[in-house]
């Protein structure tokens, strides 16, 4: 056995064309299928971090009875405020914010809509959803002033409006009145999620609770930590001791975020097994060419006594050398390639606003576990191999006298 | 001459040729797999998400888009209806009467989208009443209404309740109207499951005081008619009126998918990548088992340059060959995964079914995405092709026959 290794061995340096060639097909192989899951991960990742950290916050509490399709005033969250304001003075936390939020009916002179108003507090939303930042033409609210209210861009186009002008903004109160109020726009915002601009506008906290003639009344609170790892452990301990409030982290609100990435996910390891199989064929005609070219070498070797086992076991040894030869500069490739995309990004600006609607900022920063390197690179061996079995069978059909004749 | 040699020596090695066309032909029909995948993704996009409301094309008064109001509406002429019954790529019309208005049950009172309509060409064209989760599907013949799931849930309200709706009618007029609900409709998307109303055309124009419609919504029996239809229409419209395709009605889909698709070719182009190794394998190879051969070529006199030119040939007609094996056998392939598609399962096929997709990922059968496929793989390859030629110009005759 051992010769054979060593034969084979040898046989990889005789012939350093056919040797790059295979050792650059499991290089690119390898490149190819890392770099694909990375870049999917990537444009996951970034949705998931762009929804948490500017529309959801890292964990919400609302009232047990309180529903997102519906957002009843009456499932209020009882000393709300005082929560909140406990939260804050916790060190683990960053911000903690109450909210009122409504579903409502804005109008223009020009047209209406349905839209959720959400009753905020300015300071604490700037660090929560960085909604100062989201502003592109008016100001951010302003102190001093009464009635001003935030809406996107898509809203403000719908119901031509611009900063300045009027809107009035109805919804039901605690009873059964229809409560209507003027706002003046001081702001219009834009984000990259399409869904959510047109579903949201802002106002101050104070205004709306004045217009509802409930000061203290808030049903939403949004809470960013200092560091995300310990949301789960928070989330728990939070639970226990407020039994009565409903407490759920960003996965739990929305839950379509992670289904839409397994999605994605599913899609991408069709097409990474498209990429093993373009691999596999590159190895397989490669290899071929090479056994049908030494079909001479081979016979003699036969002749002067190698059984065709050996035969086989050898051209076998020769391609799982060259994929592991392949192995290494593959992974580094990979890992160099994914370290400088991830921190200078894929630029797919030109369509950025179609990237809007999914929710997807227009940079790619391609990022992947680790674990990927590993399974990738068993993966790409095996195919590897198994694209030798065919070649080295047809090593197993020569037939001595035969093989020796040709040339 | 040259031609006739190139082809000899095609036949000389039989089984070197009939790898490197395989590898040609594989090349062909990965990339037209991976590219007809990606592109029958948004196929099935486009005909859910059209097929849930908008329609392919609707004729609209020229303001209304802009401003969503009820004012810029207009009325329904014989002419109109005659022309879209005319037109045989059209498979159904519904004009609509759409308004915002505050609806309320006896206890809770919100916001949502009325819409007035035919039952029966709705049906036509959105096949609404597949869509019906509890009682029955709304008719001209009672003045009933169907309101979706989303709204039912936050109204309190259910099948056999009475609706009441008040907002804004036709040029200023108050609009109110009280109205049974007959059925529940549920939608995938939970954008319109929040609140639409569905009421009869009839119905709809007497609330809102006036006898006219903001939209005819029309549906095609195939997408790639919608340039026909849109010719045929334009001479029946007037001045006030004009046609929105679904590409100008949701440009936010377009550009999902063109993002999309931009994410999707960059992955086409790791894949050309490889592909292209593969082919310069097995050229390489080739080049390497001939060089014997081309050195005895050089050797007895035989100019390089004409030896090139009959490689070049050579690659040509491997690469002919190829691509058109690879071309008819993409098609049964593509073909069989479009009618056998690609299932997701667990948690995906859970995120499709939500938003009422159906969880499968089926190949487009577009032929021009082929022709495209087997051109591209074609260039790779005489591209890479010119790679033997560079070392055959530089071959030196003697280093070559002792190979």
């Amino acid at each position: 056995m051992f010769m054979i290794v060593k034969i084979a061995w040898r046989n990889i340096w005789r012939n350093k064309t056919r040797s790059l060639i295979i050792i650059g097909a499991v290089t690119i192989g390898i490149w190819a299928a890392l770099f694909l899951i990375a870049f999917s991960w990537g444009m996951s990742a970034q949705r998931i971090s762009e929804a948490v950290e500017n529309e959801i916050g890292h964990f919400q509490i609302h009232n047990s009875k309180f529903n997102e399709e519906d957002k009843d005033l009456n499932y209020a969250i009882k000393d709300g405020i005082s929560i909140a304001g406990l939260l804050k003075e916790d060190t683990l936390i960053k911000e903690a914010t109450a909210r009122m939020v409504v579903p409502s009916m804005i109008s223009s002179p020009v047209s209406s809509t349905g839209i959720e108003v959400d009753g905020i507090v300015p300071d604490e939303e700037r660090i929560v959803t960085h909604l100062d930042q989201k502003v592109d033409t008016g100001s951010y609210f302003k102190d001093n002033e009464i009635n001003q209210i935030i809406i996107s861009r898509k809203l403000a186009d719908q119901l031509s409006v611009g900063v300045g002008s009027k809107v009035v903004v109805s919804f039901q109160g605690l009873g059964q009145d229809i409560l209507s109020g003027a706002f003046w726009i001081s702001g219009i915002y834009q984000t990259h999620n399409n869904i959510y601009d047109r579903s949201h506008a802002f106002v101050m906290r104070e205004d709306l609770q004045k217009l509802a003639d409930s000061p203290h009344l808030v049903n939403e609170i949004a809470v960013k930590l200092n560091n995300i790892d310990n949301l789960d452990s928070y989330v728990a301990k939070f639970q226990k001791q407020h039994p009565q409030l409903l407490t759920e982290t960003w996965g739990q609100i929305a839950p379509d975020l992670e289904l839409v990435n397994s999605a994605f996910d599913q899609g991408m390891q069709i097409f990474v097994i498209i990429v093993m199989l373009a691999l596999a064929f590159g190895i397989v005609n490669t290899m071929l060419m090479a056994v049908l070219e030494r079909v001479r070498e081979l016979g003699m070797l036969m002749a002067i006594g190698m059984n065709k086992w050996r035969v086989f076991a050898m051209i076998m040894l020769e391609t799982i050398f060259l994929s592991l030869a392949g192995t290494p500069v593959g992974l580094l490739l990979s890992w160099l390639s994914i370290l400088w995309f991830g921190k200078h990004g894929i630029d797919l600006s030109i369509v950025g606003e179609g990237l809007g609607t999914f929710g997807y900022g227009s940079m790619v920063y391609p990022e992947i576990a680790s674990h990927f390197y590993v399974d990738v690179m068993i993966q790409v061996i095996t195919v590897s191999v198994i694209a030798a079995i065919y070649p080295a069978r047809k090593g197993l059909k020569l037939k001595p006298v035969e093989a020796i004749g040709q040339m | 001459m040259y031609l006739k040699m190139a082809w000899r020596n095609l036949w000389r090695n039989r089984r070197r040729t009939m790898i490197t066309v395989a590898s040609v032909m594989m090349a062909v029909v990965l990339a037209s797999t991976m590219r007809c995948l990606q592109l029958g993704t948004y196929d099935s996009m486009i005909n859910n998400v059209v097929g849930y409301y908008s329609g392919y094309l609707q004729v609209q008064e020229k303001d209304y888009w802009e401003n969503r109001s009820i004012d810029d509406s207009f009325t329904l002429n014989d002419t109109l209806k005659e022309t879209l019954g005319g037109i045989e790529e059209v498979k159904g019309f519904v004009p609509r009467l759409e308004s915002f208005v505050l609806v309320s049950s006896d206890v809770k009172t919100k916001g949502a989208m009325v819409i007035g309509t035919d039952p029966d060409q709705e049906n036509l064209v959105t096949h609404l009443a597949n869509n019906i989760s509890e009682g029955s599907y709304f008719t001209n013949k009672e003045d009933a209404v169907m309101i979706t799931e989303g709204l039912a849930h936050s109204l309190k309200i259910g099948v056999g309740d009475t609706l009441i709706m008040l907002g804004q009618g036709y040029h200023g007029a108050s609009a109110a109207g009280k109205y049974p609900i007959t059925g529940i409709v549920k939608f995938g998307s939970p954008e319109l499951n929040k609140g639409m109303v569905y009421l009869p055309l009839k119905d709809a124009q007497w609330m809102m005081g006036g006898d006219v419609v903001t939209s005819v919504a029309i549906m095609l029996h195939k997408r790639d008619e919608l340039e026909a239809v849109r010719k045929k229409l334009e001479s029946a419209l007037g001045s006030d009126l004009i046609m929105k395709d679904w590409k100008e009605m949701m440009p936010d889909l377009v550009q999902a998918i063109q993002a999309d698709n931009s994410g999707g070719l960059i992955m086409a182009g790791v894949l050309y990548l490889i592909i292209a190794f593969g082919l310069f394998g097995t050229l390489i190879m080739m080049l390497a088992e001939r060089q014997h051969e081309f050195g005895v070529l050089v050797a007895v006199g035989m100019r390089r340059i004409k030896l090139s030119f009959m490689v070049l040939l050579e690659s040509i007609l491997i690469g002919l060959m190829g691509t058109f094996v690879g071309f008819c056998l993409s098609i049964p392939v593509v073909y069989w995964l479009h009618y056998h598609p690609i299932r997701f399962t667990g948690d995906a096929a859970q995120s499709f079914a939500a938003y009422g997709f159906e969880p499968v990922m089926k190949t487009s059968t577009d032929i021009s995405i082929f022709t495209a496929q087997a051109e591209l793989v074609f260039v790779i390859t005489v591209v890479l092709s010119l790679y033997p030629l560079y070392k055959i110009l530089k071959l030196n005759p003697l280093n070559a026959m002792r190979a």
